[in-house]
């Protein structure tokens, strides 16, 4: 079980370090390469909300551990409670002069992934988001 | 994020490069409303072989333009979607919501007959 973790300011410009911080996991760790499109999407998706829902001034850890194959992306904040897996569910049957686009990022989120868990422990917003990688 | 345009008589092919993620879609989404806004051609294919990467941030790009196409009276459809950003569209609806074509020949072919 290895775990590596990161804090950066809540700041939309440090997603290209979290990216870095992401890749050089996967490659320590000899991931496959096709396996890694879902946790870019989270990172990018969870990360983005937490700047959004935070404000700025605040700081985000992110947190990846693998351990039997099974990669865990975790992302905290001490930013207002916020549980984005209550939010509803995108209008994904609606047809086009009706689609909005609010709700996609934590849905998208949800299905690529097998387990999207939200806590809310000392003040702070604990979501982790976890795959099997390798089988 | 590099975007390729290639014009011709009947269409504009647009070619996104990369990462279409929070920080490229307001830019990319600017290329496509400037695409579809251009009156002498029937319409835009996003032929996205060399796409990497799309978020919500870049299905907001796509679903801004597929509404302008249609408000304009213009066809708007995508080909060649790499696998991991054809899942995204179709977890999201978005490949029932606009035409999504195995390749830029049959992407052709449809705008020719929707017109």
């Amino acid at each position: 079980v290895r775990e590596r973790r990161l804090t950066v300011p809540a700041e939309a410009e440090r997603l290209p370090a979290l990216r870095e911080f992401l890749h050089a996991f996967w490659q320590e760790h000899g991931l496959p390469e096709g396996e890694a499109y879902p946790f870019e999407l989270a990172l990018e998706e969870l990360f983005v909300n937490v700047v959004a829902h935070g404000g700025s001034g605040r700081s985000v850890t992110v947190c990846l551990l693998h351990a039997a194959g099974v990669v865990t992306f975790g992302i905290e904040d001490d930013g207002p409670a916020f549980d984005p897996t209550q939010l509803p569910p995108p209008a994904v049957e609606a047809r086009l002069e009706e689609r909005g686009i609010g709700g996609q990022g934590v849905h998208l989120v949800r299905r690529l992934m097998d387990r999207v868990e939200y806590r809310r422990h000392a003040g702070r917003n604990a979501l982790t988001a976890s795959k099997q990688v390798l089988r | 994020m590099n975007v390729g345009i290639e014009n011709s008589a009947q269409v504009t092919v647009v070619l996104p490069q990369g990462r279409l993620d929070f920080a490229a879609s307001p830019g990319f989404q600017a290329e496509l409303e400037q695409a579809i806004a251009d009156g002498t051609r029937q319409g835009v294919i996003v032929d996205c072989a060399a796409l990497d990467y799309v978020s919500s941030a870049g299905l907001r790009a796509f679903l801004v333009a597929a509404k302008a196409a249609q408000r304009a009276g213009r066809y708007f459809g995508l080909c060649n979607l790499k696998p991991g950003v054809r899942e995204v569209f179709d977890l999201s609806g978005f490949s029932r919501i606009m035409p999504v074509h195995a390749d830029r020949v049959a992407a052709l072919a449809a705008l020719a007959s929707a017109l």
